[in-house]
């Protein structure tokens, strides 16, 4: 009898703390029965963030939070999963329930160098996610210092090939994206620079500002500030189009490289056996949150284009990237 | 060019001081120590959990209050550092050192307060620096990979400050913890090092998760290691308030760390953990109380926690004026700031200058509000001392588990504050000192990165450190640092034999 009632009280004690840290988890639901009424009344959300809170995709993802929270009559928390360069958020995610309860980033094709390279031990690839859609992009650019002897995106280029090695780039990650897009230049224009590694994205623009590297290349959000202050000046947008943050500057293909866009999609994704209604769920609220005006400007503020694009359309689009990037990363991965 | 003056300064406090303004500035403090007095949530653990909380104020309210959150758990991390020897993030082990030999011996109250009190001072100074050192803060940028070496090279001499009487058991500790910092992928070339293949490891190991076991929990083990009938009584509190004596003698440590913490908080990269251990040092070698430093002295809490908050307003200066963030806590303010629409750089004080100078004269505010409401709180957090240990310990320990998983939302972090507190708990039977252990693991990735990014820049020339003349400043104290450290014990010996033989009968009547 004594026994019974420590067991009893463990078990309480136990429930109590499950509750309490929000770990109880859905027992009855199955994830057939769920689709119909997700999210239930008062059930919590998680949008995994794999990365540190103040980087860009956390900071967007709070300004997001709270217009979804609002569609789906449901709290949603953003939860910072730091570490690995990004492998252990995505892990995380990929091995989370299929219930719609855990969404997080899986942005393309930045994602690609997570999985690509196997010395990053990821246990995911692209058939563990499902995307939901994609709210927003990020142009990727290329800046030197404001007293840069270099104007043009081919003056500098022509410097690098009339000096091979020698001119400096920063990335604010050995491996992250800065790094993996500086190698396919190098690769697909026939250019070799001398690439120096930061901590951060800001120790980065610092280096840049303060004329200690050539030039930086990574997320036009990430210069804007320094940009629009005239520290800096940007000589290029990679991509197809120019950005609409930036009219002014020439796009690389319009100075005369055939390089693929490297513009990242800030997509969200969740584990690839979620029921699809409740995908279908999710997508509509993230859709309308990237609509809401009060997100957009915001988004704005964070020198992030808001634009929408579906489930459907980022899957195909990831699948793409990966068939264009896999080769290059390999190659890459030989090299080193 | 940019407005920078005491005006706009006066202009921003007339701004904080409405009703809503200073609610929001006080909200953010008391839910900032709340949080931030669990052990393992430091300030920018609590600033990211608390950051819904703002979603619907103004800019500038939400801004101000974000500020004061981050103040209000730095402080809350003093508190458990002093009462508990639980430092709450990695720049409170200074204060641990002192303060909670203050609390062992009955005067917790004095340390909080003496604590609070530095903290005010080192905000103030740190703001009065603020408004004169802002136009001039792009000269911090002349500090580079090459200096930021030097810089971490020179930090290595703080070792003898925590040696003890034995430098060799210093040395090894420092060895330890240079050995600890090199687990992880090396950022230059990308090398994994004991990794074993597990990517929690990739990033090496956590500073907050292992200084809550080295310092915290190995306090714990030795406390379990007295058996039950070794547990001490609950502490004695004696008298509240700081007397006079610990006043006076707070003083100069106060300004001292103030000039100490404002100066680091400037550079890039920052190395935030190392400045108030840099603070405790100075004052140890210029103290009259010498001895009494790790026996609880209270300059060894003056300087490092006025170093710690004036460090906390300075590493705002690149942010605000470059549009920098130079540390992970100032990351997450200027996530803040672009969540409220606001570009953080020189064109703040140009398009938002009101915002601007409202959220710089709220750091004065803040840090006022956090010393009116610590002095009598200091009576409520030492009665947790009045909790008999075996209670106490038990509590502590649940709530370092829940700390060190709230890091990261990692249970391997756990793992880790376990495994260090073992290794701390071996290294206090041994009696080998700890702080130079954080301390290399502190400088370890600073000095390696940064010599890394030296020879990445210079394309492996060595006479990169040789270039400009903060590079040859900096070798120039380094070299003098190792040949005084050399040769003061030769001199010391010296003058020993001379002093010896001169009053040598003296020394027998004693």
């Amino acid at each position: 009898m004594k026994k019974l009632t420590a067991l009893t009280t463990t078990a309480l004690a136990a429930s109590i703390a499950l509750a309490l840290t929000g770990c109880g988890g859905q027992g009855g639901s199955t994830s057939t029965t769920a689709a119909a009424d997700f999210p239930k009344a008062g059930s919590t959300l998680e949008w995994i963030v794999p990365g540190a809170p103040g980087a860009a995709n956390d900071t967007l993802a709070r300004i997001m939070a709270p217009a979804v929270q609002a569609d789906l009559g449901a709290t949603v928390n953003v939860v910072n999963k730091e570490g690995g360069s990004q492998v252990i958020g995505l892990n995380y995610l990929a091995q989370s329930k299929p219930n719609g309860l855990t969404f997080g980033y899986t942005n393309v094709p930045s994602i690609l160098g997570r999985y690509l390279d196997p010395s990053k031990k990821a246990a995911f690839d692209r058939s563990s996610f499902t995307p939901v859609g994609s709210f927003a992009s990020n142009d990727v650019i290329i800046g030197v210092n404001k007293d840069s002897k270099y104007k043009t995106i081919k003056e500098l280029f022509d410097a690098v090939k009339a000096e091979p090695g020698k001119i400096t780039a920063g990335t604010d990650s050995r491996a992250g994206d800065d790094h993996i897009f500086l190698r396919i230049l190098e690769k697909e224009l026939d250019l070799d620079f001398n690439i120096v590694h930061y901590g951060s994205g800001g120790d980065k623009v610092a280096a840049l500002v303060s004329g200690e590297i050539d030039f930086a290349i990574g997320g036009v959000s990430s210069f804007f500030g320094q940009y629009k202050s005239g520290d800096i000046k940007i000589l290029t947008v990679i991509d197809d189009e120019a950005s609409s943050f930036l009219p002014e500057v020439p796009t690389l293909e319009s100075a005369g490289y055939d390089v693929e866009p490297m513009t990242n999609n800030f997509a969200v994704s969740v584990p690839s056996k979620t029921p699809k209604e409740v995908v279908a769920r999710l997508e509509s609220a993230l859709k309308k949150a990237s609509e809401d005006p009060t997100v957009q400007e915001k988004l704005k503020g964070a020198a992030t284009q808001s634009d929408w694009v579906s489930g459907s359309d980022i899957s195909a689009l990831w699948e793409k990237r990966e068939q264009q990037m896999k080769p290059v990363i390999d190659e890459l991965l030989q090299q080193q | 060019m940019i407005n920078i003056g005491f005006d706009q300064l006066l202009g921003g406090l007339a701004t904080v001081f409405t009703p809503e303004h200073l609610l929001f500035a006080l909200l953010g403090c008391v839910l900032g120590m709340l949080v931030g007095v669990l052990p393992g949530f430091g300030p920018a653990a609590a600033v990211s959990l608390l950051i819904p909380v703002t979603f619907g104020l103004d800019a500038t309210s939400a801004i101000i209050m974000l500020a004061a959150i981050l103040y209000g758990a730095a402080y809350g991390g003093t508190t458990t550092a002093v009462l508990l020897r639980i430092p709450g993030e990695a720049s409170s082990i200074a204060t641990t050192l002192d303060g909670y030999q203050m609390a062992k011996k009955g005067r917790g109250g004095p340390a909080l307060v003496i604590a609070a009190l530095a903290s005010f001072v080192g905000g103030l100074i740190g703001v009065v620096g603020f408004v004169v050192v802002a136009p001039f803060s792009r000269l911090a940028l002349e500090f580079g990979a090459p200096e930021l070496f030097l810089v971490s090279l020179l930090g290595f001499a703080l070792i003898t400050s925590f040696a003890g009487n034995n430098p060799a058991k210093a040395l090894l500790s420092a060895a330890a913890g240079l050995a600890i910092a090199t687990v992880g992928v090396d950022s230059g070339v990308g090398i994994a090092r004991f990794t074993f293949d597990m990517p929690e490891l990739f990033d090496g190991l956590g500073l907050v998760a292992v200084v809550m076991g080295i310092f915290g929990l190995s306090e714990v083990l030795g406390q379990a290691q007295k058996g039950p009938l070794g547990v001490p009584s609950p502490l004695k509190v004696a008298r509240l308030m700081p007397t006079r004596t610990d006043l006076r003698r707070s003083a100069f440590p106060s300004l001292r760390g103030s000039l100490i913490g404002f100066f680091m908080g400037l550079l890039p990269g920052s190395p935030g953990a190392a400045t108030s251990l840099a603070s405790y040092a100075a004052e140890k070698k210029l103290s009259k109380h010498r001895h009494e430093f790790g026996k609880g002295a209270v300059e060894g809490i003056a300087g490092p926690e006025s170093a710690n908050n004036a460090l906390a307003v300075s590493s705002m200066i690149p942010l605000f004026t470059l549009g920098i963030p130079t540390s992970a806590t100032v990351a997450i303010m200027a996530g803040a700031f672009t969540m409220n629409g606001l570009i953080p750089g020189p064109l703040l004080f140009r398009d938002n200058p009101d915002v601007a100078w409202a959220i710089i004269a709220s750091l004065i505010v803040g840090n006022l509000i956090l010393l009116l409401l610590n002095v009598p709180l200091a009576r409520v957090w030492i009665t947790v001392l009045k909790v008999p240990f075996h209670y106490l310990m038990a509590a502590i320990l649940a709530f370092m588990f829940l700390g060190t998983y709230s890091i990261n939302g990692s249970p391997f972090d756990i793992l880790i504050m376990l495994g260090a507190g073992v290794l701390g708990y071996i290294f206090q039977l041994v009696k080998v000192p700890l702080t130079p252990l954080v301390l290399g693991l502190i400088l370890g990735p600073l000095l390696e990165e940064n010599f890394q990014r030296s020879l990445a820049l210079s394309r492996g020339d060595y006479g990169v450190f040789l270039q400009g003349p903060i590079s040859l400043t900096l070798l120039a104290v380094i070299t003098a640092a190792v040949l005084f450290g050399a040769v003061r014990p030769l001199i010391a010996s010296m003058l020993k034999k001379k002093s010896r033989t001169a009053i040598a009968p003296k020394e027998l009547a004693k």
